[in-house]
């Protein structure tokens, strides 16, 4: 073997080596290609009109929105950017590349710069338990000491949990030894040992601590682009930036019966009308809404979407409403309803169907829904909720009335009515004729 | 003050408009048409009524708009047909020629068979609020003001079929062209605005973006209809009745702006071109 190797001709060496070195170079090259691949983007984690929801701003779309008054964060990235065909939209790749870029953002109005916004330090926050009433966000210092918060509650909440982990195991040992000195008749049941107190779980949500652009603009257009620390301008960075407020807020109701609890129709408009049939009950769950423009909000989401409307608003659920009373004017009448905690059950047997039933404080079942219980037994009633203050909320007036469906082949009938008309019309023609008398003269 | 001429040409407009309207008083056809446009409205009505008996609650703003919108173009569409029907008539029999002789010129002629085809429409007018207040009292609706506003704008919708109807006569010239023309151009438009609305239902899209093979085709439809809805007496009312119902004064106003252009547009075109034409075609 190896004489027939000492007897390879030196040009075959040559080729062998150039072979290697040309697979190196493409082996390099496709590196520095791959790494060129990276794609310029932008990434909100946007103010929502209530929240914190993220939005991606490819290279493709030229206008983003957001929603005035409020901050929200933009930040620059470097990401490998794919098509993904299912839903017709370009996604990234955030976890083969999620590069940082530094540099300070330009807010431009009319083609002036108006604001120059530094690379900062953020976290967002909430409370599981109530994320609408504790979403916060940090910014520069206060986001790493909130960081820091959150990791330190979090070590906490794992050695508490180790801890409690620990005590159970424990209790469960003497638990085993005391039920068999109990089988013995050594001790009585009162003697038994208590389990631990359970440990009460993390709420707190943390984002990481992310680096961003913080923008607070009030309505506008503006043009956004970002400056690289060489003082050159981010190629691709040049967007469109369309600020907005809500139009308007108000409440919005899931109407809701025991035979359509899983699919309740919404009210969300002043002037609807609840049609119902006479002796129903009804459960309304009142929620805060906003209004705002349909394509604004839809886009702010999803900047690549291309279905919303300019000429269209939307209104966008938020919270359910605690607290209040209904009021319920009926024929003269009036009177106040009290917010409720319902448990809904699903009927046993072979039959479908559920049962809505006022949530029992005492029990171990989760509330399913708080709203208010409503006889429909009168043919016109007007509703609308009250804080604890006595203070109509804004927009949450509605019109229920009980439809009479049994009279509805009566409006055939009247369809026909013409009908009648038509036939004195040529009776009426036929007699002119007769008498001579067309077009209202004697003949 | 007012012209010995255009005294005359008054004269000869209200003449015509009572001659044109007593015709269509006289005869079944408008009642025909009424009550079948009732009929197909009640079914609309009693389809709402049925669905909230099984859905057992229904939200609704305003149940009565399909009902109203499907009665007044129903009614136009019949006005327009016959009125159209009627000036070719008078080219095919060459009556016109006779008429133009006396003190009856081009716009008299024109504007009496538009008043009073308007007229009759407004006499329907008031058989549909009277079947819409009957409907409310079986069923309990709720009256709303919001229904004048609607039958209102649609006599400039009917004032928009009348006057297409006018054109479509003054193009044709004899009876067999006019019929021609008017079907052509209602099943194009008509054609085109549910072949969009088929599209659209049938392009079932799970995500704002996605896409699906019918997509194009709903594109291509959807930008046609765009441009359509321009021009569409259908797409301008119904717009109009959306932006009652959503309190959009810009946009009731905008509609009834485009709509009264279009309908004077028409009309002036109609009359311009029976005079390029002349009496004989």
């Amino acid at each position: 073997m190896i004489a027939r190797m000492d007897i390879r001709p030196a040009w075959m060496r040559r080729v062998f080596l150039l072979i290697i070195v040309i697979v190196i170079m493409a082996v390099a090259a496709y590196s520095v290609a791959a790494q060129e691949e990276l794609t310029f983007v932008y990434g909100t984690n946007h103010f929502n009109g209530a929240v914190f929801s993220s939005a991606f701003v490819p290279d493709s779309v030229d206008t983003f929105y957001l929603i005035s008054d409020h901050i929200s964060i933009v930040a620059g990235r470097l990401t490998r950017v794919y098509y993904w065909p299912l839903t017709n939209e370009l996604k990234p790749d955030w976890d083969e590349a999620n590069i940082v870029v530094e540099g300070e953002l330009e807010i431009l109005e009319n083609d002036r710069i108006i604001q120059t916004i530094a690379l900062t330090d953020y976290v967002i926050q909430y409370d599981a338990r109530d994320r609408f009433g504790t979403t916060e966000l940090f910014l520069g210092d206060a986001a790493v000491v909130a960081r820091q918060n959150f990791e330190d509650l979090q070590k906490q909440y794992r050695e508490d949990l180790a801890a409690y982990f620990q005590e159970l195991n424990n209790y469960r040992q003497a638990f085993q030894a005391a039920l068999a000195e109990l089988q013995a008749g050594n001790i009585t049941e009162d003697e038994l040992p208590e389990p631990p107190e359970a440990q009460e779980d993390l709420s707190l949500f943390s984002t990481d601590l992310l680096m961003g652009f913080p923008v607070n603009l009030p309505d506008g257009n503006y043009t956004v682009q970002l400056r690289l620390p060489d003082g050159s301008i981010q190629p691709n960075s040049r967007k469109r930036l369309v600020v907005f407020s809500p139009i308007q807020e108000g409440i919005g109701y899931n109407v809701i019966t025991e035979e359509r609890w899983t699919v309740p129709e919404e009210s969300k408009e002043a002037n609807q009308i609840i049609y119902s049939l006479s002796g129903k009950k009804m459960y309304l769950e009142p929620f805060y809404q906003i209004q705002f423009n349909e394509l604004f909000y839809t886009r702010l989401n999803n900047p690549q979407d291309t279905q919303a409307r300019r000429d269209r608003n939307v209104w966008i659920p938020f919270e359910y409403v605690k607290d209040v009373m209904l009021e319920v004017n009926s024929a003269g009448s009036s009177k106040q309803i009290a917010m409720e905690n319902y448990f809904v059950r699903q009927l046993t047997g072979s039959a479908l169907g559920y049962e809505i039933m006022i949530h029992n404080p005492g029990s171990d079942r989760d509330v399913t829904f708080s709203g208010f219980a409503i006889d429909v037994d009168s043919p016109e009633m007007h509703i609308e909720v009250v804080d604890s203050g006595g203070n109509l909320l804004q927009y949450s007036q509605r019109e229920i009335r009980v439809l009479n469906t049994s009279r509805s082949i009566w409006v055939y009938v009247l369809s026909g009515l013409p009908l009648l008309g038509g036939v004195a019309a040529v009776l009426m023609r036929r007699r002119s004729v007769d008498s001579g008398n067309l077009n209202g003269q004697k003949g | 003050m007012i012209s010995q001429n255009n005294k005359y040409r008054l004269h000869a407009i209200k003449t015509i408009m009572e001659r044109v309207s007593q015709t269509r008083f006289w005869g079944l056809g408008i009642f025909v048409t009424l009550a079948v446009s009732l009929a197909f409205s009640s079914v609309l009505l009693v389809n709402f009524s049925r669905f909230t008996e099984t859905n057992l609650i229904t939200v609704e703003k305003q149940p009565l708009t399909a009902p109203i919108l499907l009665s007044v173009i129903l009614i136009s569409l019949y006005l327009s047909l016959t009125i159209s029907l009627n000036v070719s008539r008078e080219y095919s029999n060459n009556t016109i020629e006779m008429l133009f002789y006396g003190p009856v010129d081009e716009s008299a002629y024109m504007l009496g068979n538009f008043f009073a085809q308007l007229k009759v429409f407004l006499y329907s007018l008031i058989g549909i609020l009277v079947w819409l207040n009957l409907s409310i009292w079986l069923l309990n609706l709720d009256f709303r003001l919001d229904i004048f506003l609607m039958l209102g704008v649609s006599i400039l919708m009917c004032g928009q079929w009348v006057a297409f109807g006018l054109l479509v006569a003054s193009w044709g010239g004899k009876r067999r062209n006019t019929l021609v023309y008017f079907m052509l151009t209602i099943l194009l438009i008509g054609g085109i605005q549910a072949g969009d609305f088929i599209a659209a239902t049938l392009v079932q899209i799970q995500s704002p973006t996605a896409t699906d093979p019918l997509v194009v085709a709903r594109n291509v439809l959807s930008g046609i209809n765009g441009l359509i809805s321009w021009i569409s007496p259908y797409s301008q009312l119904s717009s109009a009745f959306e932006a009652i119902l959503e309190n959009s004064t810009s946009g009731f106003l905008g509609n009834l702006v485009l709509m009264f252009v279009e309908m004077i547009l028409m009309l002036a075109s109609s009359i311009l071109l029976l005079k390029k034409k002349g009496v004989r075609g």
